[in-house]
């Protein structure tokens, strides 16, 4: 156990002492996480801004008492113009992201319908935001003019509505499931842990070998499991800790940004001790398992360059299942048993529907359970080819 | 101090098949013996140096280090041996009092003896200037003060030098090799491998050429210039090794 001890520190410091794993590992993690919460904030402002959601209107007298109800549209700057070309090259320009042209002529006070073209630019979406309030504005024109016309009828509003959706939310965690935060957390803890550990794996067996320090260290009457082990510790432990520091980042950052923390929490976001003991759990049993298989690469590789490619190749392989996670509330494959049993897609199912609320103690304690034996499984590998004498032939 | 008997390793490659590294190597070094192991590059050295290192497994064949088997006793036999080549290196983000203190402990070396042989070894090599300073900015003579420093800080009776000026200044070469010679009048068993004739003719007492992984002569140096006929030691080298200049220019 000393052994494990000494390694293991010996291995802390070293990496503390690395400025490229430093960086890697928790100045990259605090920086992305600001980014993200800002870029959040800077998007909602976005969206929020009056005039980044111009819409131009042609002016018209015979159509006053409409494009005043229009000017009335919240968060959106209503101006008008003197022509449709004017108005179009406005909207060329990309200033003007919708514009509204009444009919020319005078107001029929017999006509029926009245037709507004509406001009707007589908590949732009903040256009097509400009556009949805338009219809808004529009719709809520109609509905007035339709309880006017009820009204004078004396037809019952229901009448018009013969099926009206009454609405029950039986979530358990209320408006979470509009939050971005259920589908960015899985991604990012992974994306975390995974990263975390990958700046430090390939130096850790690979590039001893390359250095020659490798030798020295097998030459030492310290067994070879006892360094395997004091090495995967290390890896672990800072993959860990790397972890926290880029979650409390995303929590600290998005809930000092009033924007941000309006859109990542739409309604407000809070989580039991279960829920998050359990999602520390799956993240544990993740990380053992990332630090258990990026050691067995290192150990396999001949160098620092294989070790760093064999990472990398490894680092899609971890993608993939994570960026597809963010999609499983399009799904139902997170209920299915099997998922359980499919590396990286356990955890983040697990955490989602923790997230969500619907935490499953049986589902999460599979996820744990196969993400160890995993684990275990590959500390195993790396043990028995660290053992070997493979692990200084093929330097 | 150490014996070899019939030491064998055979490696399997992919496209070569089998090579054998070692083919039934044998030697014995007594205490206060400086003992050459000679060879051309790929000869075998450093495979038979692995191997008694416990490194590496033999094939056949056994070996004892201090009395202890290279196999059965792998753990004991690596406690009582100090290994220095310039392939093994140091760590560059830690300073040679890390590197010093981080060794001695895996050599399980208590509290007290440690800090004990790490002033030692820091005022027998000079270390003191710079023990304080990372590795990875030292000179090249400075990182082989602090490796010989590490391959004799738990004070081994065997020594394994494996080519350990290759690549080294003539001044840092020199600290080598007089700390070599300093060590057989410590009274340790050293082996030392190499293909530089003036450091064999200088430091050992007696020698064996290593080629293809077989042993083809052993002997003291003057002993085997007369056993060859040859006029230089170089030469009986050459000439043990079956070296021809027809050969060469093929």
């Amino acid at each position: 156990m000393n052994a494990i001890k000494l390694v293991l520190f010996k291995e802390v410091r070293e990496m503390l002492r690395d400025r490229r794993v430093v960086m890697g590992a928790f100045v990259v993690p605090l920086l992305v996480m600001y980014l993200i919460t800002n870029m959040f904030g800077f998007i909602g402002n976005s969206i929020s801004d009056k005039k980044n959601t111009a819409v131009y209107v042609v002016a018209n007298k015979n159509y006053e008492q409409f494009i005043t109800a229009l000017k009335a549209l919240p968060e959106t700057s209503v101006t008008e113009v003197q022509s449709e070309a004017e108005g179009r090259d406005l909207l060329s320009e990309g200033k003007a992201k919708a514009l509204v042209i009444f009919p020319s002529g005078a107001l029929d006070p017999n006509a029926k319908q009245i037709s507004v073209r509406t001009l707007y630019t589908s590949d732009q979406t903040i256009s097509m935001i400009a556009l949805s309030k338009v219809q808004a504005w529009a719709e809520a024109a109609n509905k007035a003019a339709l309880q006017l016309i009820l009204k004078q009828e004396n037809i019952s509003a229901e009448s018009a509505e013969p099926i009206k959706i009454d609405r029950e939310d039986t979530a358990k965690t209320k408006g979470a499931g509009e939050s971005p935060i259920v589908g960015m957390v899985p991604y990012l803890l992974i994306l975390f842990v995974f990263s975390g550990g990958m700046s430090i794996a390939a130096d850790l067996v690979a590039g001893e070998k390359e250095r020659g320090t490798m030798e020295t260290l097998l030459i030492t009457p310290v067994s070879r499991v006892h360094i395997a082990l004091g090495k995967f510790l290390s890896l672990l432990g800072f993959s860990l800790t790397s972890t926290l520091v880029s979650i409390t980042a995303l929590f600290f950052f998005g809930s000092t940004n009033a924007t941000s923390k309006k859109l990542l929490y739409p309604e407000g976001y809070s989580l039991g001790f279960v829920p998050i003991a359990s999602i520390l759990l799956v993240v544990l049993s993740l990380a053992t398992f990332f630090a258990a298989i990026q050691l067995l690469t290192s150990v396999f590789a001949r160098n620092m360059r294989e070790a760093q490619t064999y990472l990398a190749l490894l680092n899609f392989a971890v993608i993939i299942p994570a960026a597809f996670s963010q999609l499983l509330g399009l799904t139902d494959v997170g209920r299915e048993m099997w998922v359980r049993f499919v590396p990286v897609l356990n955890s983040a199912v697990s955490m989602r529907e923790t997230l969500l609320g619907n935490f499953n103690p049986l589902g999460s304690t599979l996820t744990v359970i196969f993400n160890l034996v995993l684990s275990l499984a590959c500390l195993v590998a790396a043990v028995r080819y660290f053992t070997s004498e493979k692990v200084l032939a093929k330097s | 101090m150490i014996e070899l008997n019939g030491l064998s390793k055979v490696f399997q490659d992919r496209k070569k098949g089998q090579v054998v590294a070692a083919d039934g190597v044998s030697f014995t070094v007594k205490a206060g013996e400086i003992f050459g192991l000679l060879g051309v590059n790929g000869a075998g050295k450093t495979t038979t140096l692995r191997m008694l290192s416990t490194v590496i497994k033999p094939s056949s064949g056994s070996a004892t280090v201090c009395g202890y088997d290279i196999v059965k006793q792998a753990a004991d036999v690596r406690a009582s041996i100090g290994f220095l080549s310039t392939s093994t290196a140091l760590y560059m983000r830690a300073t040679p009092i890390e590197v010093l203190r981080y060794f001695g402990s895996l050599y399980g070396m208590p509290s007290a003896k440690l800090d004990e042989r790490v002033d030692y070894v820091v005022d027998r090599l000079k270390i003191g200037d710079f023990a304080d300073r990372q590795c990875d900015k030292l000179s090249t003579g400075q990182k082989q003060r602090v490796s010989i420093g590490r391959t004799i800080l738990h004070d081994p009776p065997v020594l394994f030098f494996d080519e350990p000026t290759a690549g080294l200044d003539v001044v840092t070469s020199q600290t080598v090799l007089e700390f070599i010679e300093e060590t057989r009048v410590a009274g340790k068993a050293v082996v030392f491998s190499t293909h530089i004739m003036t450091e064999a003719e200088r430091l050992c007492d007696r020698v064996s050429i290593i080629h293809n992984g077989k042993i083809c002569a052993e002997n003291s140096v003057h002993g085997l210039i007369e056993q060859t006929g040859a006029k230089s030691f170089e030469q009986a080298f050459l000439s043990s090794i079956g070296y021809t200049r027809e050969e060469a220019m093929l």
